[in-house]
Protein backbone atom coordinates (compact mmCIF):
# COMPACT_ATOMS: atom_id res chain seq x y z
CA UNK A 1 0.00 0.00 0.00
CA UNK A 2 1.28 3.25 -0.95
CA UNK A 3 2.11 5.53 2.42
CA UNK A 4 0.98 8.79 0.71
CA UNK A 5 -2.85 7.29 0.28
CA UNK A 6 -2.08 5.70 3.70
CA UNK A 7 -1.85 8.69 5.58
CA UNK A 8 -4.97 10.56 3.34
CA UNK A 9 -7.26 7.46 4.31
CA UNK A 10 -6.40 8.17 7.94
CA UNK A 11 -6.82 11.54 8.09
CA UNK A 12 -10.11 11.92 5.92
CA UNK A 13 -11.81 8.71 6.87
CA UNK A 14 -11.73 7.31 3.06
CA UNK A 15 -10.35 3.95 2.06
CA UNK A 16 -6.74 4.03 0.82
CA UNK A 17 -7.66 2.63 -2.69
CA UNK A 18 -10.07 5.87 -3.64
CA UNK A 19 -7.63 8.14 -3.58
CA UNK A 20 -6.87 10.05 -6.35
CA UNK A 21 -4.90 13.49 -7.03
CA UNK A 22 -8.37 15.51 -8.69
CA UNK A 23 -9.64 14.98 -5.05
CA UNK A 24 -10.85 18.19 -3.60
CA UNK A 25 -12.32 19.17 0.11
CA UNK A 26 -15.75 18.90 -2.25
CA UNK A 27 -15.11 15.68 -2.27
CA UNK A 28 -14.09 14.27 1.08
CA UNK A 29 -16.59 15.07 3.73
CA UNK A 30 -14.12 15.05 6.52
CA UNK A 31 -11.42 17.47 4.58
CA UNK A 32 -12.10 20.36 6.99
CA UNK A 33 -9.36 22.95 8.13
CA UNK A 34 -8.48 21.06 11.14
CA UNK A 35 -8.40 17.84 9.42
CA UNK A 36 -6.11 18.97 6.97
CA UNK A 37 -3.59 20.88 9.50
CA UNK A 38 -3.00 17.17 11.22
CA UNK A 39 -3.11 15.69 7.36
CA UNK A 40 -0.18 18.17 6.62
CA UNK A 41 1.46 17.66 9.86
CA UNK A 42 1.21 13.55 9.63
CA UNK A 43 2.88 14.33 5.69
CA UNK A 44 5.46 16.55 7.19
CA UNK A 45 6.83 14.21 10.25
CA UNK A 46 6.20 10.84 7.72
CA UNK A 47 8.27 12.31 5.19
CA UNK A 48 10.69 14.40 7.35
CA UNK A 49 9.92 18.24 5.26
CA UNK A 50 8.66 21.24 5.88
CA UNK A 51 6.21 22.63 4.21
CA UNK A 52 5.99 26.35 3.35
CA UNK A 53 3.21 28.24 4.10
CA UNK A 54 1.95 28.88 0.12
CA UNK A 55 2.00 25.33 -0.45
CA UNK A 56 -0.25 24.79 2.81
CA UNK A 57 -2.62 27.74 1.80
CA UNK A 58 -2.37 26.78 -1.72
CA UNK A 59 -2.85 23.29 -2.29
CA UNK A 60 -6.24 22.97 -3.35
CA UNK A 61 -6.40 18.96 -4.26
CA UNK A 62 -4.46 15.99 -3.09
CA UNK A 63 -2.41 16.14 -6.39
CA UNK A 64 -1.41 19.77 -5.06
CA UNK A 65 0.33 18.26 -1.37
CA UNK A 66 1.56 15.20 -3.27
CA UNK A 67 3.32 17.30 -6.06
CA UNK A 68 5.02 19.41 -2.99
CA UNK A 69 6.23 15.83 -2.66
CA UNK A 70 7.28 15.16 -6.08
CA UNK A 71 9.60 18.28 -6.23
CA UNK A 72 11.58 17.83 -3.09
CA UNK A 73 12.70 14.56 -4.97
CA UNK A 74 10.38 12.60 -2.65
CA UNK A 75 7.73 9.52 -4.61
CA UNK A 76 4.86 9.07 -2.40
CA UNK B 1 -10.13 55.46 14.64
CA UNK B 2 -7.36 55.07 12.75
CA UNK B 3 -7.60 53.56 9.19
CA UNK B 4 -3.94 52.85 7.44
CA UNK B 5 -1.31 50.67 9.05
CA UNK B 6 2.06 52.04 7.76
CA UNK B 7 5.43 49.77 8.04
CA UNK B 8 8.70 48.89 8.39
CA UNK B 9 10.52 45.98 6.52
CA UNK B 10 13.48 44.91 8.21
CA UNK B 11 12.99 43.48 11.91
CA UNK B 12 9.56 44.40 11.57
CA UNK B 13 7.76 42.36 8.81
CA UNK B 14 10.53 39.78 8.98
CA UNK B 15 13.63 39.10 10.90
CA UNK B 16 17.25 40.58 9.54
CA UNK B 17 18.20 43.11 6.98
CA UNK B 18 17.23 41.75 3.51
CA UNK B 19 19.97 44.17 2.24
CA UNK B 20 22.86 41.95 4.36
CA UNK B 21 21.20 39.02 4.53
CA UNK B 22 19.91 37.91 1.60
CA UNK B 23 16.45 36.87 1.09
CA UNK B 24 17.68 33.42 2.10
CA UNK B 25 19.30 34.26 5.59
CA UNK B 26 15.99 36.39 6.48
CA UNK B 27 14.49 35.07 9.79
CA UNK B 28 11.11 33.76 7.90
CA UNK B 29 10.53 30.35 9.19
CA UNK B 30 8.70 28.02 11.54
CA UNK B 31 11.34 28.18 14.04
CA UNK B 32 12.09 31.13 16.36
CA UNK B 33 11.85 33.93 15.42
CA UNK B 34 11.00 33.43 12.05
CA UNK B 35 7.64 32.16 13.60
CA UNK B 36 6.58 35.74 15.74
CA UNK B 37 7.28 37.56 12.56
CA UNK B 38 5.05 34.79 10.39
CA UNK B 39 2.44 35.40 13.19
CA UNK B 40 2.91 39.13 12.96
CA UNK B 41 2.06 39.62 9.33
CA UNK B 42 -0.99 37.24 10.08
CA UNK B 43 -2.49 39.83 12.49
CA UNK B 44 -1.47 42.58 10.07
CA UNK B 45 -3.50 40.97 7.31
CA UNK B 46 -6.50 39.98 9.91
CA UNK B 47 -6.69 44.26 9.75
CA UNK B 48 -6.48 44.53 6.59
CA UNK B 49 -9.32 41.99 6.07
CA UNK B 50 -11.31 44.08 8.43
CA UNK B 51 -10.67 46.95 6.21
CA UNK B 52 -7.41 48.61 7.44
CA UNK B 53 -5.08 50.37 5.11
CA UNK B 54 -2.01 48.92 4.60
CA UNK B 55 1.02 50.71 3.02
CA UNK B 56 4.83 50.47 3.60
CA UNK B 57 7.63 53.12 4.34
CA UNK B 58 11.09 51.29 4.48
CA UNK B 59 14.51 51.82 3.93
CA UNK B 60 15.72 49.09 1.38
CA UNK B 61 16.76 49.10 -2.13
CA UNK B 62 13.48 48.32 -3.71
CA UNK B 63 14.49 45.24 -5.44
CA UNK B 64 15.77 43.62 -2.49
CA UNK B 65 12.44 44.76 -0.69
CA UNK B 66 9.95 43.15 -4.01
CA UNK B 67 11.83 39.81 -4.04
CA UNK B 68 10.95 39.35 -0.60
CA UNK B 69 7.19 40.39 -1.04
CA UNK B 70 7.02 38.41 -4.30
CA UNK B 71 8.94 35.22 -4.12
CA UNK B 72 9.26 34.50 -0.42
CA UNK B 73 7.27 31.42 0.23
CA UNK B 74 6.75 32.18 4.20
CA UNK B 75 5.13 35.58 3.11
CA UNK B 76 2.03 36.17 4.91
CA UNK B 77 1.45 39.64 2.96
CA UNK B 78 2.12 39.69 -0.42
CA UNK B 79 3.11 42.70 -2.82
CA UNK B 80 -1.02 43.52 -3.69
CA UNK B 81 -2.37 43.63 0.34
CA UNK B 82 -0.54 47.42 0.56
CA UNK B 83 -2.44 50.26 -1.08
CA UNK B 84 0.76 52.45 -1.44
CA UNK B 85 4.45 51.88 -0.70
CA UNK B 86 7.63 54.10 -0.50
CA UNK B 87 11.32 51.68 -0.17
CA UNK B 88 13.98 53.84 -0.78
CA UNK B 89 16.26 55.52 1.41
CA UNK B 90 15.14 58.91 1.81
CA UNK B 91 13.19 60.62 5.19
CA UNK B 92 10.89 58.50 6.23
CA UNK B 93 8.69 61.05 7.44
CA UNK B 94 8.79 62.91 3.91
CA UNK B 95 7.67 59.41 2.98
CA UNK B 96 5.01 59.64 5.11
CA UNK B 97 3.42 62.31 3.76
CA UNK B 98 3.32 61.36 0.15
CA UNK B 99 1.75 58.12 1.40
CA UNK B 100 -1.02 60.46 3.10
CA UNK B 101 -1.68 62.45 0.00
CA UNK B 102 -1.19 59.17 -1.89
CA UNK B 103 -4.17 57.37 -0.37
CA UNK B 104 -6.42 60.72 0.53
CA UNK B 105 -5.99 60.40 3.83
CA UNK B 106 -5.02 62.50 6.73
CA UNK B 107 -1.55 62.05 8.58
CA UNK B 108 -3.92 61.29 12.09
CA UNK B 109 -5.75 58.10 10.59
CA UNK B 110 -2.22 56.80 10.28
CA UNK B 111 -0.23 54.50 12.53
CA UNK B 112 3.56 54.05 12.05
CA UNK B 113 5.34 50.49 13.28
CA UNK B 114 8.65 50.22 12.91
CA UNK B 115 11.50 48.52 15.04
CA UNK B 116 14.22 51.37 15.20
CA UNK B 117 13.57 53.33 18.27
CA UNK B 118 15.60 56.12 16.26
CA UNK B 119 12.91 56.54 13.28
CA UNK B 120 9.94 56.12 16.05
CA UNK B 121 11.42 59.38 17.79
CA UNK B 122 12.39 61.28 14.15
CA UNK B 123 8.44 60.68 12.95
CA UNK B 124 6.72 61.47 16.49
CA UNK B 125 8.86 64.74 16.34
CA UNK B 126 8.56 65.52 12.95
CA UNK B 127 5.00 64.65 12.65
CA UNK B 128 3.49 64.40 15.54
CA UNK B 129 -0.31 63.90 14.07
CA UNK B 130 0.90 60.03 13.17
CA UNK B 131 0.35 57.41 16.10
CA UNK B 132 3.55 55.49 16.70
CA UNK B 133 3.38 52.89 19.18
CA UNK B 134 6.29 52.01 21.01
CA UNK B 135 7.11 48.37 19.57
CA UNK B 136 8.37 46.05 22.12
CA UNK B 137 11.74 44.89 21.46
CA UNK B 138 11.12 41.25 21.50
CA UNK B 139 9.36 40.13 18.22
CA UNK B 140 7.44 37.08 20.01
CA UNK B 141 5.91 40.66 21.72
CA UNK B 142 4.48 41.87 18.35
CA UNK B 143 1.46 39.97 18.06
CA UNK B 144 -0.11 40.55 21.15
CA UNK B 145 1.08 44.09 21.15
CA UNK B 146 -1.14 44.82 18.02
CA UNK B 147 -4.16 42.81 19.08
CA UNK B 148 -4.13 44.69 22.10
CA UNK B 149 -3.67 48.37 20.79
CA UNK B 150 -7.26 48.66 19.76
CA UNK B 151 -6.79 51.94 17.52
CA UNK B 152 -8.55 50.16 14.74
CA UNK B 153 -11.75 49.63 16.11
CA UNK B 154 -14.07 46.45 16.46
CA UNK B 155 -15.11 44.49 13.66
CA UNK B 156 -14.55 40.62 12.82
CA UNK B 157 -13.21 38.61 10.22
CA UNK B 158 -16.92 36.54 8.94
CA UNK B 159 -15.65 35.52 5.64
CA UNK B 160 -15.31 31.83 6.13
CA UNK B 161 -11.90 31.54 3.48
CA UNK B 162 -9.88 34.58 5.16
CA UNK B 163 -10.98 32.75 8.69
CA UNK B 164 -9.20 29.95 7.66
CA UNK B 165 -6.22 31.48 6.04
CA UNK B 166 -5.92 32.87 9.66
CA UNK B 167 -6.25 29.27 11.55
CA UNK B 168 -3.87 27.30 8.63
CA UNK B 169 -1.02 30.12 9.44
CA UNK B 170 -1.73 30.04 13.30
CA UNK B 171 -2.27 26.78 13.87
CA UNK B 172 0.64 25.50 12.38
CA UNK B 173 3.02 27.89 13.92
CA UNK B 174 1.28 26.63 17.47
CA UNK B 175 1.54 23.36 16.63
CA UNK B 176 5.57 23.91 14.93
CA UNK B 177 5.91 25.55 19.08
CA UNK B 178 4.33 22.31 20.78
CA UNK B 179 6.77 20.33 19.45
CA UNK B 180 9.50 21.76 21.22
CA UNK B 181 7.83 21.38 24.70
CA UNK B 182 7.58 17.99 26.86
CA UNK B 183 4.37 18.82 28.50
CA UNK B 184 1.00 20.22 27.25
CA UNK B 185 0.84 22.60 30.96
CA UNK B 186 4.16 24.16 29.74
CA UNK B 187 2.86 24.75 26.32
CA UNK B 188 -0.33 26.18 27.36
CA UNK B 189 1.40 28.70 29.39
CA UNK B 190 3.59 29.75 27.07
CA UNK B 191 1.27 30.73 24.56
CA UNK B 192 0.10 33.48 26.75
CA UNK B 193 -3.79 32.86 25.96
CA UNK B 194 -6.04 35.79 26.88
CA UNK B 195 -9.81 35.39 26.89
CA UNK B 196 -11.69 38.39 26.48
CA UNK B 197 -15.27 37.57 27.69
CA UNK B 198 -18.14 40.12 27.08
CA UNK B 199 -22.07 40.41 27.59
CA UNK B 200 -24.31 41.24 25.30
CA UNK B 201 -21.78 42.00 22.37
CA UNK B 202 -24.09 43.48 19.78
CA UNK B 203 -21.57 44.17 17.59
CA UNK B 204 -20.78 40.63 17.29
CA UNK B 205 -24.15 39.49 16.66
CA UNK B 206 -23.64 38.11 12.65
CA UNK B 207 -20.38 36.11 14.03
CA UNK B 208 -22.04 34.94 17.21
CA UNK B 209 -25.11 33.49 14.90
CA UNK B 210 -22.70 32.03 12.75
CA UNK B 211 -21.17 29.83 16.05
CA UNK B 212 -24.65 29.04 16.50
CA UNK B 213 -25.00 27.61 13.16
CA UNK B 214 -21.60 25.92 12.09
CA UNK B 215 -20.66 24.66 16.03
CA UNK B 216 -21.21 20.32 16.27
CA UNK B 217 -18.88 19.22 19.04
CA UNK B 218 -18.42 21.58 21.92
CA UNK B 219 -22.16 22.47 21.84
CA UNK B 220 -24.97 21.65 24.20
CA UNK B 221 -28.20 22.26 22.17
CA UNK B 222 -27.49 22.37 19.09
CA UNK B 223 -29.86 24.94 17.61
CA UNK B 224 -28.74 27.87 15.03
CA UNK B 225 -29.93 31.31 16.29
CA UNK B 226 -30.79 33.88 13.58
CA UNK B 227 -28.98 37.51 14.65
CA UNK B 228 -32.72 38.82 15.29
CA UNK B 229 -32.92 36.33 18.17
CA UNK B 230 -29.80 37.12 19.58
CA UNK B 231 -30.49 40.61 19.79
CA UNK B 232 -34.04 40.36 21.08
CA UNK B 233 -32.48 37.77 23.72
CA UNK B 234 -29.44 40.60 24.66
CA UNK B 235 -32.07 43.46 24.47
CA UNK B 236 -34.61 41.36 27.19
CA UNK B 237 -34.23 41.61 30.87
CA UNK B 238 -34.97 37.47 31.10
CA UNK B 239 -31.46 36.52 29.08
CA UNK B 240 -27.55 37.17 29.18
CA UNK B 241 -25.20 36.42 26.52
CA UNK B 242 -22.21 36.01 27.41
CA UNK B 243 -19.32 35.89 24.90
CA UNK B 244 -15.25 35.78 24.50
CA UNK B 245 -13.06 36.13 21.98
CA UNK B 246 -9.38 34.57 22.54
CA UNK B 247 -6.04 35.78 22.01
CA UNK B 248 -2.27 34.43 22.23
CA UNK B 249 1.30 35.48 21.00
CA UNK B 250 1.11 33.69 17.74
CA UNK B 251 -2.91 36.06 17.24
CA UNK B 252 -6.67 36.21 17.52
CA UNK B 253 -8.61 33.38 17.10
CA UNK B 254 -11.50 35.42 17.07
CA UNK B 255 -14.76 35.37 19.00
CA UNK B 256 -14.66 31.20 19.75
CA UNK B 257 -17.47 30.80 23.09
CA UNK B 258 -20.70 31.66 23.67
CA UNK B 259 -23.04 31.30 26.54
CA UNK B 260 -26.98 32.23 26.16
CA UNK B 261 -28.12 32.11 29.95
CA UNK B 262 -31.75 32.05 31.26
CA UNK B 263 -31.48 35.01 34.22
CA UNK B 264 -35.04 34.75 34.92
CA UNK B 265 -34.81 31.43 36.74
CA UNK B 266 -33.60 30.18 39.70
CA UNK B 267 -31.16 28.98 39.37
CA UNK B 268 -30.34 30.63 36.68
CA UNK B 269 -30.01 28.13 33.27
CA UNK B 270 -27.48 27.99 30.56
CA UNK B 271 -29.64 27.49 27.75
CA UNK B 272 -26.74 26.93 25.17
CA UNK B 273 -23.16 26.54 25.94
CA UNK B 274 -21.01 25.98 22.74
CA UNK B 275 -17.52 26.35 21.83
CA UNK B 276 -15.48 26.72 18.36
CA UNK B 277 -13.66 22.96 17.70
CA UNK B 278 -9.56 25.39 17.21
CA UNK B 279 -10.03 25.70 21.13
CA UNK B 280 -10.58 22.43 22.57
CA UNK B 281 -8.32 21.92 25.66
CA UNK B 282 -7.40 25.46 25.82
CA UNK B 283 -10.13 25.75 29.38
CA UNK B 284 -11.95 28.59 27.77
CA UNK B 285 -15.84 26.76 28.21
CA UNK B 286 -14.12 26.54 31.53
CA UNK B 287 -13.20 30.20 31.51
CA UNK B 288 -16.44 31.46 30.49
CA UNK B 289 -18.59 29.38 33.25
CA UNK B 290 -16.58 30.58 35.76
CA UNK B 291 -17.47 34.16 34.93
CA UNK B 292 -21.30 33.44 34.63
CA UNK B 293 -21.00 31.70 38.65
CA UNK B 294 -19.00 34.75 39.69
CA UNK B 295 -21.73 36.82 38.28
CA UNK B 296 -24.64 33.89 39.62
CA UNK B 297 -23.30 34.35 43.17
CA UNK B 298 -23.54 38.07 42.85
CA UNK B 299 -26.57 38.01 41.95
CA UNK B 300 -27.35 35.74 45.57
CA UNK B 301 -27.84 32.44 43.32
CA UNK B 302 -26.41 29.19 44.74
CA UNK B 303 -26.53 27.08 41.63
CA UNK B 304 -26.53 27.45 38.32
CA UNK B 305 -27.88 25.20 35.70
CA UNK B 306 -27.52 23.27 32.14
CA UNK B 307 -29.66 22.53 29.31
CA UNK B 308 -28.00 19.48 27.46
CA UNK B 309 -29.14 17.69 24.56
CA UNK B 310 -27.49 14.93 23.26
CA UNK B 311 -26.65 14.64 19.45
CA UNK B 312 -23.95 11.90 17.53
CA UNK B 313 -21.78 14.47 17.55
CA UNK B 314 -21.66 16.36 20.69
CA UNK B 315 -19.98 14.08 22.81
CA UNK B 316 -17.30 16.71 23.93
CA UNK B 317 -19.72 19.26 25.44
CA UNK B 318 -21.65 15.75 27.16
CA UNK B 319 -18.08 15.50 28.68
CA UNK B 320 -18.16 19.08 30.35
CA UNK B 321 -21.43 19.02 31.42
CA UNK B 322 -20.90 15.74 33.58
CA UNK B 323 -17.78 17.25 34.92
CA UNK B 324 -18.74 20.75 36.27
CA UNK B 325 -22.90 20.19 36.21
CA UNK B 326 -23.39 16.56 37.69
CA UNK B 327 -27.28 15.74 37.99
CA UNK B 328 -27.42 19.86 35.64
CA UNK B 329 -26.65 21.70 38.08
CA UNK B 330 -23.08 23.30 39.58
CA UNK B 331 -22.42 25.32 42.84
CA UNK B 332 -21.23 28.87 42.18
CA UNK B 333 -18.30 28.49 44.84
CA UNK B 334 -17.38 25.36 42.26
CA UNK B 335 -13.44 26.43 41.20
CA UNK B 336 -12.59 26.36 37.04
CA UNK B 337 -9.13 26.27 37.28
CA UNK B 338 -7.30 27.04 34.53
CA UNK B 339 -4.24 28.63 35.74
CA UNK B 340 -2.72 29.29 31.92
CA UNK B 341 -5.57 31.33 30.97
CA UNK B 342 -5.85 35.10 31.83
CA UNK B 343 -9.32 36.36 31.44
CA UNK B 344 -10.31 39.83 31.17
CA UNK B 345 -13.69 41.58 31.23
CA UNK B 346 -14.82 44.69 29.33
Amino acid sequence: MNKFATIVGKFFNIPPEDVRDELTPQDIPDWDSMNYLLFIAEVEKEYDISLTMDEVMQAKTLGDVRKCLTSRGITP
Amino acid sequence: MKKCLVLDLDNTLWGGVVGEDGIEGIALSLAPPGDSFIAFQQAILDHYNKGVILALNSRNNLEDALAVLRTHPNMILKEPHFAAMRINWEDKAENMRELAHELNIGLDSMVFIDDDPTNRAWMRNELPEVTVPELPVDPARYTPFLLSLGLFGEGEVTDEDKMRGNMYVTERLRREAEKRFDNHGTFLKSLDLVLEVRMNDVPSLSRLAQLTGKTNQFNTLKRPYTEEELKAHMESAAHRIYSGRLRDRFGDYGLIVLAIVDTSETPWRIASLLMSCRVFDRGVAEGLVGRILKDARAAGQSNVSIAFQKTPKNEPAETFVNRYFPGGVCSVATELATPWLTITHE
